[in-house]
């Protein structure tokens, strides 16, 4: 078994009194495609930042390559492509000094590659990096991020906030990295479309804690929608159940959502409900909406339960 | 292209891509003894992860919807009429499933609904 590209262990991050991640630990298998799920806010860039080696842990900590990232370990810096969330460049170089300047620091730098890219991506070299659009900007951010030739490519919101052209042509590239040369790629978003179509491995983040983890589809069937028809014996409240995230009266009939629905847990529904249910599958998307509110929901409850 | 993806259906990707392949067989967009593109071609041009498409179409293989022809890429197999008669049959099935379980659903019998599909022939014949 080869080494975990990224490992995150008991991972916290506190500034002053917010807890921005909690306890996080998670492993990302080399050569997987690895979709980073959350909310903005839920403490996906503060969990980048840390492998990045950018930021310190409050406790707890994080392996890339095998290596830690912190104090400015350059020889592992150089096998990391790294796509920010606010893709920071510099504004004053043209971006064919952008890339000599990149070429200089990357020992693996590809010069032959990076023309490719540069004409795949359409970006002009003679063009000043302020007068680039957003989306030239991210492509740039890309190609920087490319042509060292990374082991791991680490993409914080890569594709946010741009138009759907471009966010093809960086998925697509994405896709052909991945399977041309067998990259790790770490990818955060809370475009749960682009995760669902291009990670492997998902895991859902919310206010600095891990909710699940594992394989995509598996994370997608372990929430099920359960549908009750109307009928006359059925209760006016929804069942109070282990593994019931959420219950909802539509019309007349119950919308359940279940999690790990088993025959049991399936017969246990019929006693209460008094009615056979049909079970429906849920997309990545309502999975992730209803993850993040059970999670929000417990965080309520325990904060009410302290309280009183 | 002759398959899209939808995140949003229900079905997992996978699955999308299996139907879409068997679809353009049936449809005849891809013949017998024809080479569907590689696994990295149409993870590209999908956008979605390469052990997807090669998930489905390990499972389109062990249907014996196509073969894998070492270092060839996969094709589909039988002859040409029978790879579309074939794909045909599996997908009007697909979707009897489908409605069947939505006339179970309502409460109507079997029965009740070989009557129905009847009548809604008879009465577009009119």
């Amino acid at each position: 078994m080869t080494e975990p590209a990224i490992q995150v262990n008991n991972l916290t991050c506190r500034f002053g009194k917010t807890v921005a991640v909690d306890q996080l630990s998670l492993e990302v298998p080399t050569g997987k495609i690895y979709g980073f799920l959350g909310e903005n806010g839920a403490g996906k860039t503060t969990t980048i930042r840390t492998l990045m080696g950018l930021l310190r842990p409050t406790s707890g900590s994080v392996r890339v390559l095998g290596q830690d990232p912190l104090g400015g370990n350059a020889p592992l810096l150089q096998r990391i492509g790294y796509v920010s969330d606010d893709r920071a460049m510099y504004r004053w170089m043209k971006v064919k000094e952008v890339l000599r300047f990149n070429a200089g620091l990357y020992e693996h730098w590809d010069k032959a590659h990076a023309k490719e890219l540069l004409g795949e991506f359409e970006l002009e070299p003679s063009k000043r990096v302020r007068h680039l659009s957003r989306g030239q900007l991210a492509k740039l951010a890309l190609l920087c991020a490319l042509a060292p030739q990374p082991d791991v490519l680490i993409l914080d919101e890569a594709s946010s906030g741009l138009d759907a052209i471009v966010r093809r042509t960086i998925l697509e590239k994405l896709i052909d990295v991945a399977s041309s040369r067998k990259t790790t790629i770490f990818i955060s978003s809370h475009l749960v479309e682009e995760i669902d179509r291009v990670a492997e491995l998902v895991a859902i983040l919310c206010r600095g804690r891990l909710i699940v983890e594992g394989n995509k589809d598996s994370v997608r069937a372990s929430l099920k929608r359960v549908i009750f028809p109307a009928s006359a014996s059925a209760p006016d409240r929804g069942p109070d159940m282990h593994g019931v995230f959420s219950a909802r009266q539509v019309g007349k009939e119950w919308q359940l959502v279940v999690r790990d629905l088993d025959e049991k847990k399936l017969t246990e529904l019929k006693n209460k409900m008094g009615t056979v249910p049909h079970t429906i599958e849920m997309s990545l998307e309502d999975v992730f909406a209803e993850y993040t509110a059970w999670a929000k929901k417990n965080d309520k409850d325990a904060a009410a339960t302290k309280a009183a | 292209m002759f398959l899209t993806i939808d995140p949003n259906r229900p079905l997992p990707i996978f699955s999308q891509i299996m139907e879409g392949i068997r679809l353009a067989i049936a449809t005849g967009r891809i013949s017998s003894g024809e080479r569907i593109p590689s696994i990295r071609e149409l993870a590209v041009e999908l956008r979605v992860n390469p052990n997807t498409v090669a998930k489905a179409y390990q499972e389109l293989e062990r249907q014996g919807v196509v073969e894998a022809k070492r270092g060839a890429g996969y094709y589909v197999t039988g002859s040409d009429s029978q790879a579309s008669q074939r794909e045909r049959r599996t997908l009007l099935n697909a979707r009897i499933d489908e409605l069947l379980s939505t006339a179970l659903e309502l409460g109507f019998s079997p029965e009740e609904f070989k009557k129905a599909i009847q009548n809604r022939i008879e009465d577009l014949g009119k």
